[in-house]
């Protein structure tokens, strides 16, 4: 099996924005898991602070789970809603050429 | 504890790892590039092969390793499942795009593809081969562990019926 050019991609407009929305969603997780670690490491007793039944360790903990799978969800929707818009955007350039 | 060994347990066990074995010399059969090998020439659903994916995933690492860690080492362990996740954030949102562009389904590729370099190809495969090694040396301590109360078989043939796979 070769290991060589694996696939063509036609030329894809939607690249910068898909980068862009990438980079936001990196960054918006990063502040929220950065928070988690630096409660854990400047004030661990906080962690255990009663929300409810639980505490807020599990609540925080979990809650980065839900919102990772939430932003991947996002993130997927959008950059096919912009492949296919820019995709669109070329078929319709090239009818009317 | 003492267990017993369980010759049902045993023979699902085999028909498990002979199904899983013939299907995936089937389908290595029909693979002819690495699109078909890595994606399935991208005709899956994001959804099934998300389930795939994850399935991967779902390893002795995740299941004892995880676990244990949370046992032994009681909150510490749990900091660990979650940063186990926020790296994939990092690779969906920082690394996916890049990959996907060049057309490459893996690092060594994407490397190779952009340096074109023996030197790069070489550190690449022996880096894979270690981290490989590493990550296989617990997942077979797991398996090994794993058969004694499941299959009710010796630690030692846990560890080498994973190696040998």
């Amino acid at each position: 099996m070769g290991h060589g050019p694996a696939t063509k991609w036609d030329d894809d407009k939607s690249i910068p924005h898909k980068i862009k929305l990438g980079l936001w969603m990196f960054f918006s997780y990063l502040i929220i898991y950065g928070g988690f670690i630096v409660i854990n490491v400047v004030d661990p007793k906080l962690m255990g602070t009663d929300i409810g039944s639980l505490n807020l360790a599990i609540v925080y903990g979990f809650s980065l789970i839900i919102i990772a799978l939430i932003l991947a969800l996002i993130y997927n929707h959008q950059s096919n809603k912009l492949e296919r818009k820019y995709k669109d955007k070329q078929d319709d350039e090239k009818k009317y050429k | 504890m003492k267990y017993i060994p369980s010759p049902w347990a045993i023979i699902i066990f085999l028909a498990f790892v002979i199904a899983v074995f013939v299907i995936s010399y089937y389908f290595a059969k029909r693979t002819r590039s690495s699109e078909g090998y890595f994606v399935a020439g991208g005709n899956i659903h994001w959804s099934v092969n998300g389930i795939a994916f994850a399935g991967d995933y779902l390893s002795a690492a995740s299941f004892l390793g995880i676990c244990g860690l949370i046992a032994v080492a009681g909150y510490d362990g749990f900091l660990y499942s979650i940063g186990y996740l926020a790296g994939w954030m990092v690779a969906l949102f920082v690394v996916a795009e890049p990959l996907k562009r060049m057309g490459k389904f893996t690092f060594a590729d994407a490397l190779d593809s952009k340096f074109n370099s023996k030197g790069i190809r070489l550190i690449a495969a022996i880096s894979t081969l270690i981290v490989s090694m590493f990550y296989l040396i617990p997942q077979m301590v797991g398996a090994g562990s794993l058969v004694t109360p499941l299959l009710g078989l010796p630690h030692w043939a846990g560890v080498l019926m994973v190696g040998t796979i």
